[in-house]
C-alpha cells in the first residue's frame, strides 16, 4: 500500500497502482490513468498475472510501453463485457502477445488469439493460434475478430492495410496500432481513439462503426481502384510485348504462350468485374473479353485458314482494346 | 471422375426434354463433350409419360437421358445429391429463378464442381432480371462460364452483368454427314423459311405479306414454308390464298421434316433464308443451318440479327413488321445474282469459323478446363 492505493506491480522506479476503480501507473514519465479499470469479481490471481504481465512486457523501451497501454486497455475491455473473444495479432509475437492470450483464457476459455506473423520464431506461444498466411493474400473468415492488433508493424500507407482485415473484424470490432503515432496512417490517427499515457506514449485504437467503415472503404476503395487499374494497365502492355511474335512462334511454344495470355487475360477480366460498377466505358470489358475468345480461337484452331483469321481478329481486338482504354478516362492516367 | 471420364449433366429445373431438342444446342453441347471431350454426358428431367427418342440412337449415340420419378425440387437434390461425385460439370439452361436453388445446392455438394450456365433468352427478358439482388450476384458469382447464343446479347449482358459473359452461339454439326459439294450449282430460287410455322413469335404472316406485295417482281422465286403449322394459323393460309390465288404454287407449305437430311436439302438448294420472328432466345440453330449451307440470310431486327448477316456482309436486316421493306429488299436481293452469290459464299466460310458447333464446345472446354 502506498498512500491508501495498492501496488500492484514495481519495476525499477514504475509503479502501478489500483485504486476501487482506477489503475494508475507511474513511472520516470509521469503518471497514466485509464478509464475506470474493475477486475469485479476477479481475484488477486488476475491481478498477480496482470502485475507478472506487466512486468515481463515492460523492457523499458518504448515499445514495451505501447504493449502495457494497450494489454490493460484490452483487460479494462474484458472487465467491462466479458463474453467469447476472438483477437487477431498481426506482426511478431511477444510477450504481450503471450501474456494477452492467456488472459483472454482467464476471462473465458473459448477466447482465442490469433496471430498472423512472417517471423518464425523458436519461442513457444501457449495458447497461440498462429496462421500461416500471407498477409497480401489473406483468406479471413468475415466477421470473426474482436480486435486486430498491428504489433509494431511499419503500415506505412493506409493501402497497405488489406480490406480482408477489415471484413475480418465483426461491428464494433477495434483496431490496436501499437507503434509510434508518426508510423500510424493518418486517415487512422485522425480517427482514432487517444488514450494520452505521457508525453511520448498514447493508446492508439479506433472502433470500427458503420460510419467510419464506410469512410475507410471509400478512401481504401480509391486506392483498391488505381491498383486494379494499374493491374489490368499491366496486362494489356505484357500482351503487347508478346502478340507480335505469336506468329514467329514454334506450334508448341505459341500455344503455351497463348495459354499464359489467355490466363492473365481472364485474371484480368475478374478483376474488370470487380470494379466495373466503378468504371465510365462500357465497352472496354467486351472489347476485352471478344480478345480472349480470339485469343482462344486462335489457340485451338489448327487450321491454317483460319489461323489467320484469327490472328488478324487479335490485332484488331488489341487494337479496340487499346483505343477503349486510352481513349476513355477510366484507365487514360494509367497509361 | 469415373474411369478417367468427367460427368457432364444438363438438369432441367422443371420438365424433361423432347426429341428434337436433341439436335438443337441442349443435345448438341452435351454431345460433343461426350464424343470429343472424354465426358460421360447426361440429360436429366421429368417426362410423363416418356417420350420417343430415336435421335439418341441415331444421331447422339452415347448421350444418356435419365429421368426423374417426378417433377419436384427436392426429387432434383436427392438426385444431385446421390450423384454429387459423378457431376463434374452441371450445364444449366436459362437464366431463370427455377435455377437459383439447384446452383446453391449443387455448390453445396460439389464445391469444386463447374457450372456452365447457357441464358438462351431474348434481350428484354434479360433486361428484366433484377441481377443486383443478392440471390441474383450470388448465383452469377457461383457460374465459371456464363453464355449468352448472340455477339448483340453478350455485349448488352457484359455491359450489365457484373459478371462475364461468354459469345457461344448455338452451332451447327453435320448429324446426317450430308455433302457440301457443289453447293452453289444445287441453289434454285427459292426464300426458305424453317421454324413452328405460324406461331405468334416467327410472325409468318410478315413474309407472306411481303412476298405477295413483290412476287410479279420476282417471278421465277417462291417460297417454302418447312415445319410444322399452328392450328390457328390454317385460317389466315386460306385466306391468304383467296386474296392471292396466283401464289398457291408459288408458295409452298412443305410440312414439318424429320429426316435431317432431307431438311439440309431444303437449306442446300434455297439461296435465301429469312426468318421474321419477332424474338429469338439468341442465334437460332435454323440461322447456324442456314449459313453452312450458303444461304443469303434476310432477317428482322430479332435481337442476334447482327450475328445471323455477319454484321450485313451475308444478308440484310428489315425492321419488324416492316412489310414494305422487306418486300422491297426481296426485290433488290433476289434481283442481284452477283450480291446472292458473294453473299453466300461468306456465309459459308463464316459458318465454318464461327458456327461450327465442334469448335464452339472446344471453346467452352478450354474456358472450363483450359488446356487440361
Amino acid at each position: 500500500m502506498e498512500n491508501g492505493k495498492f501496488i500492484f506491480a514495481e519495476d525499477d522506479g514504475v509503479k502501478h497502482f489500483l485504486t476501487d476503480n482506477l489503475l494508475v501507473t507511474t513511472s520516470d514519465y509521469s503518471a497514466i490513468s485509464f478509464r475506470p479499470f474493475q477486475i469485479g469479481g476477479k481475484n488477486f490471481f488476475l491481478l498477480a498475472e496482470i502485475s507478472k504481465a506487466v512486468r515481463e512486457i515492460n523492457d523499458e523501451s518504448p515499445m514495451a510501453m505501447f504493449r502495457i497501454i494497450t494489454f490493460l486497455s484490452v483487460i479494462n475491455e474484458l472487465t467491462q463485457k466479458p463474453k467469447i473473444y476472438k483477437f487477431l495479432q498481426i506482426g511478431t509475437p511477444s510477450k504481450f502477445t503471450s501474456h494477452l492470450a492467456y488472459i483472454l483464457k482467464v476471462f473465458d476459455v473459448r477466447s482465442q488469439l490469433y496471430c498472423l506473423t512472417d517471423n518464425k520464431t523458436e519461442e513457444e506461444f501457449q495458447h497461440v493460434s498462429f496462421m500461416s498466411m500471407n498477409i497480401n493474400d489473406l483468406n479471413l473468415p468475415n466477421s470473426k475478430f474482436d480486435a486486430v492488433f498491428f504489433d509494431n508493424v511499419n503500415i506505412g500507407s493506409l493501402e497497405n492495410i488489406p480490406r480482408e482485415i477489415y471484413l475480418s473484424l465483426k461491428n464494433f470490432g477495434k483496431i490496436f496500432f501499437i507503434a509510434h503515432p508518426n508510423s500510424i496512417p493518418q486517415p487512422f490517427v485522425k480517427v482514432s481513439k487517444e488514450f494520452k499515457v505521457t508525453q511520448n506514449y498514447s493508446l492508439m485504437s479506433f472502433t470500427l462503426r458503420a460510419n467510419l467503415k464506410a469512410n475507410i472503404f471509400a478512401q481504401s476503395d480509391n486506392e483498391n481502384l488505381n491498383r486494379k487499374k494499374n493491374q489490368i494497365v499491366r496486362s494489356i502492355k505484357e500482351l503487347s510485348k508478346i502478340i507480335y511474335k505469336l506468329e514467329f512462334m514454334a506450334d508448341d511454344e505459341r500455344k503455351n504462350t497463348l495459354d499464359g495470355i489467355i490466363s492473365s487475360i481472364a485474371q484480368s477480366e475478374k478483376i474488370f468485374n470487380e470494379i466495373y460498377a466503378e468504371l465510365n466505358s462500357r465497352y472496354t470489358k467486351t472489347y476485352f473479353n471478344e480478345l480472349k475468345e480470339a485469343l482462344i480461337d486462335y489457340r485451338l484452331t489448327d487450321d491454317e485458314n483460319f489461323k489467320s483469321v484469327f490472328y488478324d481478329k487479335i490485332l484488331e481486338r488489341y487494337k479496340f482494346v487499346l483505343h477503349e482504354m486510352t481513349a476513355r478516362d477510366d484507365f487514360a492516367v494509367e497509361f | 471422375m469415373k474411369d478417367g471420364k468427367r460427368g457432364a449433366y444438363l438438369i432441367r429445373p422443371k420438365g424433361g426434354w423432347g426429341n428434337i431438342g436433341l439436335l438443337k444446342d441442349i443435345g448438341i453441347i452435351p454431345y460433343m463433350l461426350y464424343k470429343n471431350h472424354n465426358f460421360n454426358s447426361v440429360l436429366v428431367g421429368y417426362n410423363d409419360p416418356i417420350p420417343s427418342m430415336p435421335y439418341l440412337q441415331t444421331y447422339v449415340k452415347g448421350l444418356k437421358i435419365e429421368y426423374l420419378p417426378d417433377d419436384t425440387l427436392e426429387t432434383r437434390f436427392k438426385y444431385i445429391e446421390s450423384r454429387a461425385q459423378k457431376i463434374d460439370l452441371l450445364i444449366l439452361y436459362g437464366a431463370g429463378e427455377d435455377n437459383i436453388p439447384i446452383v446453391n445446392f449443387y455448390k453445396e455438394v460439389r464445391p469444386d464442381g463447374k457450372i456452365y450456365l447457357a441464358t438462351d433468352a431474348n434481350l428484354g427478358w434479360m433486361d428484366s432480371i433484377h441481377f443486383q439482388f443478392p440471390e441474383w450476384k450470388n448465383f452469377l458469382k457461383l457460374i465459371d462460364v456464363v453464355g449468352a447464343s448472340g455477339r448483340e446479347t453478350q455485349r448488352f449482358l457484359n455491359s450489365k452483368w457484373p459478371v462475364t459473359v461468354e459469345c457461344i452461339r448455338n452451332g451447327w454439326y453435320n448429324f446426317p454427314k450430308v455433302s457440301f459439294d457443289n453447293l452453289f450449282e444445287q441453289k434454285e430460287n427459292i426464300i426458305l423459311t424453317v421454324g413452328r410455322i405460324g406461331t405468334d413469335q416467327k410472325n409468318n404472316q410478315m413474309l407472306l405479306e411481303a412476298f405477295a406485295q413483290c412476287c410479279d417482281e420476282i417471278p421465277d422465286w417462291k417460297v417454302r414454308l418447312v415445319g410444322g403449322i399452328d392450328k390457328k394459323f390454317n385460317d389466315y393460309i386460306e385466306k391468304y390464298f383467296e386474296k392471292n390465288p396466283h401464289l398457291k404454287n408459288r408458295v409452298i407449305f412443305v410440312g414439318q421434316i424429320d429426316d435431317k437430311a432431307k431438311l439440309n436439302e431444303e437449306f442446300r438448294k434455297a439461296k435465301i433464308f429469312t426468318l421474321t420472328s419477332t424474338f429469338e432466345g439468341g442465334t437460332p440453330n435454323v440461322t447456324s443451318e442456314a449459313l453452312f449451307a450458303g444461304c443469303y440470310m434476310i432477317v428482322t431486327d430479332f435481337g442476334c440479327e447482327e450475328d445471323a448477316t455477319a454484321e450485313g456482309r451475308c444478308g440484310e436486316i428489315v425492321p419488324l413488321n416492316d412489310i414494305p421493306s422487306l418486300a422491297d429488299t426481296f426485290k433488290k436481293v433476289c434481283n442481284d445474282s452477283n450480291k446472292l452469290l458473294g453473299g453466300g459464299v461468306f456465309a459459308y466460310h463464316y459458318a465454318r469459323e464461327y458456327f461450327d458447333a465442334e469448335k464452339i464446345v472446344a471453346r467452352l472446354y478450354y474456358l472450363l478446363y483450359g488446356s487440361n
